[in-house]
């Protein structure tokens, strides 16, 4: 016999509990009655469930096993019926506790060593890092990028900023207009900030035999190169607002601009910038900025805590902020937070460490290259921007009801929203 | 003397007739390099002694001093 069905065991009532065959509950209720006798059995159950529920001594618990065992009879299982307890600590003692912990924990993992975690994709996807693969890159797959039917198409994206590499063979063939707004520039990149941030939010698959994935977002776009940059990477107000200007007059339904300025505690936003981007919203432009990179205590390579404040533009109301995560979706260290009220939070988050794009051939300052891997909220706002361009593209949305799909579909965190704002940017299936 | 670069925001009642608040601030000393109409933004430069003047114009909504921004140098790793 079972010592389990022991109606002494610890952890049962002592009463057992008989299941019928199902459409043979009353055949199966006759025979136990002619077993135990009918005073002895509680049927209340019996025409819900085909459960019956007895106090059986030890000879007649032998004979109900060996009806279970005959499977042509239509008694099919008994169980020693177990204590219930409220759910609270209070009804069960310490020792009982540590036990049902510990048991707990032996059956999570073997359960998970014969079958894999169940945690969901999403929570996974916050404890494990992602990793370039040969397909894509880490920033493609935590934003759903690659796993999207959209590529830009029949939308203009707007890049303001050091320019382009115009000779770069990732953009060959590509439909792009341009402009230098810096005088005595023309719009070639010899910076590479710009065709970083193009290559991210507009650009396609890596030409480098030795590492061919994709990088790029929106990769069916149409371009607009605003440079509003020096290739000293420096630029004012005058040549942003005109480029502003210019992309908004070529219908560009939205702007990305990796630059701004830092701010102080306690400082507003500059009224005149969000003048100009509720206009573009009413034009249907949304524009997309950089929160900036001051957050890093660069003696100890940690984040300041509380971290540097959104810097300006972006932190205009009618702006969209962008904060900048790691590939294990944390943020990170020098990117700002929410500090200043009034327009000065954070909205989204994209991936800006070590994101893999392209860099300018004719790159001055730093070393000519085609691909370049850099950090920063620079990096994270062409993700963005590209992704806009995308969910533009599938829902045919602009201006303010675009910026609410992006804040809809953000794939929330568990890091507070004053470092990024609704979470991680998604693209559309 | 000295020249600043401003920016200068339209009233919102004024973008249709943007021009004649560029002409005016063009009568009241501000160098206009560009009308910006999509935006409702001027911008050009003044005598820094008369920029304050600028805000008593009709239709003018701010004036604001160029602030220039400046990327990280290109070599550096946080950008």
């Amino acid at each position: 016999m079972n010592d389990n069905l022991s109606p002494r065991s610890a952890q049962t009532t002592g009463r057992h509990i008989v299941l019928m065959k199902e459409g043979e509950e009353a055949a199966g209720m006759a025979e136990l009655r002619a077993m135990v006798g009918a005073g002895e059995i509680d049927d209340s159950a019996m025409s819900r469930i085909g459960v019956a529920v007895v106090s059986l001594d030890p000879n007649q618990l032998h004979s109900v096993n060996m009806a279970v065992a005959d499977e042509a009879r239509p008694i099919v299982a008994i169980e020693a019926e177990r204590m219930m307890y409220a759910i609270g600590h209070n009804s069960i003692d310490s020792d009982t506790t540590n036990y049902l912990r510990g048991y707990r924990e032996g059956v999570n993992h073997l359960v998970d060593s014969l079958i894999g975690s169940k945690l969901d994709s999403q929570q996974q996807s916050t404890i494990s890092a992602f990793v370039n693969d040969t397909d894509n890159t880490w920033g493609l797959q935590a934003t759903q990028v690659s796993e999207s039917s959209y590529s830009g198409g029949g939308i203009k994206v707007a890049v303001l900023d050091t320019g382009l590499d115009l000779t770069h063979p990732d953009f060959v063939g590509r439909t792009i207009t341009s402009q230098s707004f810096i005088s005595g520039e023309d719009v070639q990149d010899l910076n590479g900030h710009g065709t970083h941030c193009i290559g991210t939010a507009c650009g396609f698959q890596s030409s480098d035999p030795s590492s061919p994935m994709r990088y790029g977002i929106a990769y069916e776009a149409e371009i607009f190169v605003g440079k509003v940059l020096s290739n000293q990477g420096s630029g004012g107000d005058g040549g942003i607002l005109a480029g502003i200007n210019w992309a908004i007059d070529n219908g560009c339904q939205i702007i990305s601009m990796s630059l701004g300025a830092a701010t102080l505690p306690g400082e507003s936003y500059r009224e005149f910038y969000e003048d100009v981007a509720q206009r573009a919203l009413r034009q249907g432009t949304i524009i997309i900025a950089a929160a900036g990179n001051d957050s890093q205590n660069r003696s100890t390579g940690k984040r300041f805590s509380p971290p540097k404040p959104v810097g300006s533009p972006a932190n205009c109301p009618s702006i969209m902020a962008v904060a900048a995560l790691d590939s294990s979706l944390q943020i990170a260290s020098f990117s700002n937070g929410s500090i200043n009220p009034q327009g000065g939070q954070i909205d989204i988050a994209a991936p800006g460490v070590d994101i893999y794009s392209t860099w300018s051939t004719d790159a001055a300052g730093a070393k000519p290259s085609r691909y370049r891997i850099i950090s920063g909220t620079s990096m994270a706002t062409p993700h963005v921007a590209g992704v806009a361009a995308l969910h533009a593209e599938a829902t045919g949305k602009r201006g303010v009801e675009l910026w609410t799909v992006l804040i809809q579909q953000a794939q929330r965190l568990s890091l507070p929203s004053v470092d990024v704002g609704n979470g991680l940017v998604q693209a559309p299936l | 003397m000295s020249q600043m670069n401003i920016s200068v925001s339209v009233k919102d009642a004024h973008l249709a007739t943007i021009e004649l608040v560029s002409q005016k601030l063009q009568a009241g000393g501000m160098n206009v390099s560009q009308v910006l109409q999509s935006i409702g933004i001027i911008s050009g430069s003044i005598d820094s002694n008369l920029m304050n003047t600028l805000s008593r114009i009709e239709g003018v909504k701010q004036v604001e001093r160029e602030r220039t921004y400046q990327l990280a140098p290109p070599d550096s790793d946080i950008q």
